[in-house]
């Protein structure tokens, strides 16, 4: 296996609400150079493994889901659906949206690449 | 004698609107060309396989990534497969420019899907043109509701028949004059394929009805 | 463990991570190890601000809505005031982040109101991504607010703007505003324009207005004849129509409308498998963050079946 400092983990989770806090928080200090360019990306690339090991460690919840599939796109081993009238079942509690985006990464590859 | 009734259902679909996703329909009993179809049915069309050259080289994860409802996973397929809603049919896009067009119930029906295709690849900016549209594959089903005697059937045409039944239940009947292979069914039901034009299906079931109920099983006492 | 609870572990982990490995990379870049102090600080008033953690007694008797994440009538008291208190929060933590900074870059604390909003103004402009451009409009919004409620710190004056990088001196100096802070009339209004989210939503649907309006949808009226094929003005390419069919617009489908809208809900993970029979496609994800209604969840493994009609 990859010694931990050399993997790479998938930057996907960035587009969640703590990672754009996080981004947009290192962009400021970038914007005004506080911080260089080489350190954002290694803050990043820290936050990308810290996220990708929280979830699949920490989290035991189970979802289920279905909808309308209004459109679907696989390239790049990335899979991106926009459902309509979707509606997700977590721990018994329904939401249901009008239409939702899903992303999705390949998780079946050991050592991950660097995709978006 | 009888007189010609007329002919409802169109053979050579020629309207300039393409009637997409009307088939053939399986045989009203008193609107069947007799002249044309003996038997008085007529074979559904199910699937119609067409190949169109766009004529110029194209960059698929471009059209994979441009395109909506688009796979392309090169790594087991060197294809873009696609698909639109209407006509409801799944293109495999190469990038020599050729795409293939599969699903497609009638064969105006297939060509309008193709030239979607063609149409879409072309608004991703690429200089695709429409040439070379073919009919590679036409398959078509029906149902003669009487069962058959497959085994017999099959003693009586070795040349021209595979049956095997533990490897697959229908039997295998290929053909000659029109080059059709035919699936035959215990239970009457006949799919066809292999046909270039829609008559062709059409007179591969009219050559195979007298076989077939020659080979009709009857609940009484076979006859030897 | 619940979405607070594993933000708080993410960014603990984080923040950890980058005092051990990332210590040299600081020292190398002249920065105190103070700093990454200020970004956790930042990260976490940013994350509070986008109220997206759902609060534990919102789950329970969860409101199923539909579209827009506007707050339920019975979660909006509880959700501004936590907003308020946020964004006094958020304020109070960003101020001190960005005085330290200046202390930094300059040795002279700078006026703390103007700092503050100035910060939130320059940040997300240049963020390409969709959801940051609403936080940037939400947070210009709340700029009258802000100064309203830090009233007592006074605006800089020009000799101590001279210090400050260029970009940054005209809205540290901003031309001051007459006509009162408050835009709206309507003070309930107020309290929800201090909620991030309902400014986000009041954006979204404001831009997909205006998006109907402008462009896609309408149908520009086509004059020129249906074939887009400039060759047919040739009377050579007339004859060959026989054998090639052009390509006209006539061939669009309506649904070919504007690539990607604007998406509110998402939902990032990764696929173990998925599937297709016919027009059913059955998904396994796991290890997923999901944004609906404007709040976050995580699950582990999810499971679906959509169909593609």
């Amino acid at each position: 296996m990859a010694a931990n400092n050399k993997q790479n983990y998938y930057e996907l989770y960035r587009r969640s609400s703590v990672g754009e806090a996080l981004t947009d928080t290192l962009e400021e200090l970038l914007m005004n150079q506080y911080i260089s360019s080489s350190l954002y990306q290694k803050i990043l690339s820290q936050f990308d493994k810290s996220i990708n090991e929280a979830l699949s460690n920490t989290v035991k919840s189970k979802t289920t889901f279905k909808g309308n599939l209004h459109t679907y796109r696989f390239c790049d081993n990335v899979w991106t659906f926009i459902l309509d009238n979707a509606s997700f079942k977590t721990d018994g509690v329904e939401v249901k949206v009008k239409r939702v985006k899903i992303v999705a990464c390949d998780a079946n590859v050991q050592d991950q690449p660097p995709a978006k | 004698m009888s007189s010609q009734t007329t002919t409802t259902t169109t053979t050579t679909s020629s309207a300039s609107v393409p009637t997409v996703g009307a088939s053939t329909s399986s045989t009203p009993a008193q609107n069947v060309d007799l002249s044309k179809h003996p038997s008085g049915i007529i074979p559904t069309l199910q699937n119609i396989v067409s190949t169109v050259n766009m004529a110029t080289e194209l960059d698929l994860k471009a059209i994979a990534l441009g395109a909506r409802n688009a796979e392309y996973n090169p790594k087991r397929f060197a294809a873009v497969i696609m698909r639109i809603r209407e006509p409801k049919t799944t293109a495999l896009i190469f990038k020599s420019g050729k795409m293939v067009c599969t699903g497609a119930k009638s064969e105006d029906a297939s060509k309008y899907a193709a030239r979607k295709y063609a149409r879409i690849i072309q608004k991703l900016d690429f200089p695709a043109r429409f040439t070379d549209f073919k009919i590679q594959n036409i398959v078509g089903s029906c149902d003669v509701k009487f069962p058959i005697k497959l085994e017999l059937l099959h003693n009586a045409h070795t040349s021209f028949t595979n049956y095997e039944p533990e490897i697959f239940p229908g039997l295998i009947y290929k053909m000659i004059q029109p080059k059709v292979v035919l699936l035959i069914f215990v239970s009457g039901k006949i799919v066809l394929t292999g046909a270039k034009v829609r008559e062709e299906i059409y007179e591969a079931f009219e050559n195979i009805y007298p076989v077939l109920t020659a080979f009709k099983k009857n609940m009484a006492i076979a006859n030897q | 463990m619940s979405v607070s609870n594993v933000y708080k572990y993410i960014i603990e982990e984080v923040i950890r991570n980058i005092k051990t490995e990332l210590k040299e990379d600081f020292a190398n870049d002249g920065l105190q190890d103070t700093i990454i102090d200020e970004i956790q600080h930042m990260w976490e008033a940013r994350l509070e601000q986008s109220g997206a953690i759902p609060e534990p007694e919102d789950k329970t008797p969860q409101v199923p809505t539909t579209g827009a994440g506007v707050p339920q009538n019975k979660t909006s008291p509880s959700i501004t005031s936590q907003a308020q208190q946020n964004i006094s929060a958020t304020e109070s933590d960003a101020r001190n982040a960005l005085n330290s900074l200046y202390q930094l870059n300059n040795g002279t604390p700078q006026a703390t109101a103007a700092t503050t909003t100035t910060t939130t103004t320059t940040t997300t402009t240049t963020v390409p991504q969709q959801i940051p451009q609403e936080q940037s409009n939400g947070q210009i919004q709340n700029m009258p607010s802000l100064r309203e409620a830090t009233s007592s710190a006074p605006i800089p004056t020009n000799s101590s703007s001279q210090s400050l990088p260029s970009s940054l001196s005209l809205i540290m100096n901003p031309i001051p505003q007459n006509d009162g802070t408050i835009d709206q009339e309507d003070e309930d209004l107020e309290e929800k324009m201090k909620n991030k989210k309902f400014l986000d939503n009041l954006i979204i649907t404001n831009i997909l207005k205006n998006k109907f309006n402008i462009s896609g949808e309408d149908d520009i009226p086509q004059n020129d004849g249906n074939d887009d094929d400039d060759v047919l003005d040739d009377e050579e390419a007339n004859i060959n129509k026989v054998e090639e069919d052009s390509l006209g617009s006539d061939l669009d489908d309506e649904e070919d409308d504007d690539p990607d809208p604007v998406i509110e809900h998402y939902v990032l993970c990764q696929y173990e498998k998925v599937t297709r029979i016919k027009n059913k496609r059955k998904c396994i994800f796991k290890d997923g963050i999901m944004h609906l209604n404007g709040k976050d969840s995580l699950f582990h493994k999810a499971n679906g079946e959509v169909v593609w009609l």
